[in-house]
């Protein structure tokens, strides 16, 4: 029989602050906190919108990290390693807790270190003089901290990132590499990154609208989220229980280098499904990849629409922002709260036309308070698919 | 023995049984350029925005393996600690001179994980695709995910790639964490399929403080052990293995220890069954 594994825990550090409360008050209230960004060369848009950690929150998690200042200053470590202490507490795991000799650490991460590389490729000064680039040193840096001395590494699939460590995780679970597993997604913000969508004009001044008619950017942002996985042999009787992850379907388009492939996302919908041994009709509420752009929308709201009609959808990116290769560990911590709260998120696009026709969840939050299992899609450039499906812990 | 099958032994441990379909096949470097002057054309689109990354990525991939690349449900593992650190310096490098002329086809060249994006493109992979950096230890986490994907009945073919080409940047980086030594570009693959050929037994302890334990330790089926605390690329310590592996008679093992310096360490003892 497969082992059960629950989530416990959970911990964030995003554009609405500090911590899983202020993140769930801005998803449940639909408040936007997109902020001009910096224009990095002359091809970028002025007054290009995204979602910035705000910057005393940033100062404080850097006070508080040993990777906060100087020239070990690693902010993606600072996060990950609060999103994660906050997730240990959580589940009320104390630092030198027993549970934590062989716990894994696995991080989801599309853009790793990149502070540190672009502050090494801008002024040509040594790397090391900066502190490590390696996306390992995220990992490690997260299991030194909390005191985790299982197995550390970062999974990288661009958007899709966070979801695959997901899958990593619970497949490593399963097979008994560890019964605990601190897991999570982190991209702050990255040149690169911003300078990247820029050139493919896919990032501007009008907010992120998922599944709007009129919908026409992505908004980039950033932050980190983090999952406490347990066996189900290692709950204690104290221990709150959020749900149950289920499954983590991860799959390739194998098509287009930047293109998501109506078939390859429908496919691995499919995987989704049948690992976790459940239909789609089953599927009372998804966390959409909805990124707000023209194709991802259409492909990922079609699929719905046919597949999935009776499922309440909602777009939290039109709320947060995109957070790369955090966006699945977001959706995810979201997607617990939905089970253990009994709410559904609204996608904040106000009024306008729907399209595609997904059905949709506006204005208020939606109560569903006997909601069984919830997806939450993730997908990145390169054709990278990772749909996780949570269940009910009381089921 | 069940094919493919895994059985849940302790904690900190897990098996798997697998096949050898292909490999290792090595990549071949000129200092840190990969040669590919004797293989088929690679794909031409977008080779100028291409790194030295995933052009070994996709030279290890296409030949001699030579498929075609029409939709398969194979598995692609990239094991790498720097990736594609060469293009995403590029891009950030290019976008002041260049400014509105700055193509957008740099971009996709430019992620860390572009070069198993671009490699499922070419094999037309539609399994897992994964890029994974565990440090000195990647060559054992990705194998583990690489056949993780056979056991679980996702993929019959998954294909493992290990290794690593090293920027200015990168040589620094791993300078910095790993101690004096030597940083040597290299890359292989291997591809295996859901069979009982082999078993694999992963060890994955708790982490040692202290240990100050770095590099690889290769145990051949003729029981000589070749270790290395100098090589920073751990692809050089696992191609000794993967080779030894290929090359193992009934009954006989080969084991690979992998050690971080933070006292982490990572375990491949595989054995021939048939």
């Amino acid at each position: 029989m497969t082992e059960r594994i629950f989530i416990t825990g959970l911990g964030a550090v995003s554009p609405a602050g500090l911590g899983v409360g202020r993140l769930w008050s801005d998803l449940l209230t639909g408040s936007q906190r997109f902020v001009p960004l910096d224009k990095l060369y002359a091809g970028m848009r002025s007054g290009t919108l995204g979602g910035r950690v705000p910057s005393d929150v940033k100062q404080k998690v850097l006070e508080l990290s040993q990777f906060g200042t100087g020239q070990k200053k690693r902010v993606a470590s600072a996060y990950s390693e609060h999103a994660a202490l906050e997730a240990l507490r959580d589940a009320g795991i104390a630092a030198s807790d027993p549970m934590l000799d062989d716990a894994l650490v696995c991080v989801g991460s599309s853009d790793g270190q990149a502070d540190v590389v672009e502050r090494a490729v801008a002024s040509d000064v040594q790397a090391n003089s900066f502190g490590g680039f390696s996306s390992y040193s995220i990992a490690e840096d997260v299991a030194n901290r909390v005191g985790a001395r299982g197995l550390a590494f970062t999974a990288q699939s661009t958007c899709a990132s966070a979801n695959v460590a997901l899958s990593s995780a619970l497949e490593m679970l399963r097979e008994g590499v560890s019964e605990v597993a601190i897991v999570g997604g982190c991209d702050i913000y990255s040149e690169k990154n911003i300078i990247g969508f820029s050139s493919l004009q896919a990032i501007g001044t009008s907010p992120c609208k998922p599944f709007s008619a009129d919908r026409r950017y992505v908004t980039p942002a950033e932050g980190a989220g983090f999952l406490i996985l347990q066996t189900e042999r290692s709950l204690r009787p104290e221990q709150r229980v959020y749900a149950e992850l289920l499954a983590v379907a991860v799959s390739n388009d194998a098509s287009h280098p930047t293109a998501p492939d109506l078939e390859g996302v429908a496919s691995c919908h499919k995987r989704a499904l049948i690992e976790a041994g459940i239909v789609a009709s089953d599927v009372d509420v998804i966390y959409a990849h909805g990124t707000g752009s023209r194709i991802n929308d259409a492909i990922e709201g079609s699929i719905f629409v046919e597949q999935y009609p009776s499922a309440s959808v909602t777009a939290i990116k039109g709320t947060i922002g995109h957070l790369m290769g955090a966006a699945g560990a977001i959706g995810a911590i979201a997607a617990c709260l939905t089970l253990s709260e009994g709410l559904v998120p609204p996608t904040v696009i106000g009024d306008g036309e729907i399209d595609p026709a997904v059905n949709l969840v506006r204005g208020n939050p939606l109560p569903v308070p006997h909601v069984r299992y919830v997806q939450n899609n993730a997908f990145g450039f390169g054709g990278n698919n990772a749909i996780a499906i949570f269940g009910s812990a009381n089921d | 023995m069940t094919e493919g099958r895994s059985h849940r032994p302790t904690t900190g441990a897990s098996s798997f049984n697998f096949g050898l379909l292909e490999g290792p096949v090595d990549a071949c470097f000129e200092r840190d350029t990969v040669v590919d002057a004797d293989l088929r054309p690679m794909p031409a689109a977008g080779k100028q925005f291409r790194d030295q990354f995933t052009t070994a990525c996709l030279v290890v991939l296409q030949l001699p393996l030579n498929r075609e690349s029409a939709p398969n449900d194979d598995t692609l593992v990239i094991g790498t600690e720097y990736g594609n650190a060469e293009a995403i310096g590029r891009l950030q490098r290019e976008a002041g001179p260049q400014g509105r002329l700055l193509s957008a086809q740099y971009f996709p060249h430019a992620t860390s994980s572009s070069a198993a994006a671009f490699g499922s493109i070419a094999i037309g992979a539609t399994g897992r695709n994964v890029t994974i950096n565990a440090g000195h230890t990647t060559p054992v986490v990705a194998a583990w995910q690489a056949m993780l994907a056979l056991a679980r009945g996702r993929s019959s073919t998954s294909h493992l790639l290990v290794g690593d080409v090293y920027t200015p940047e990168a040589e620094e980086d791993a300078a910095a964490r790993s101690g004096s030594g030597t940083s040597t570009s290299a890359l292989f693959r291997v591809s295996l399929r859901k069979a009982s050929t082999f078993t694999a037994h992963y060890r994955f302890p708790p982490a040692v403080k202290g240990t100050d334990l770095f590099g690889s330790r290769v145990v051949l089926p003729d029981g000589a052990t070749v270790t290395d605390d100098s090589e920073r690329n751990p692809a050089i310590g696992a191609r000794r293995f993967w080779h030894s592996v290929a090359n193992l008679a009934l009954g006989e093992q080969s084991e690979i220890a992998l050690f971080e310096r933070s006292g982490r360490a990572a375990s491949l003892l595989v054995t021939r069954n048939e």
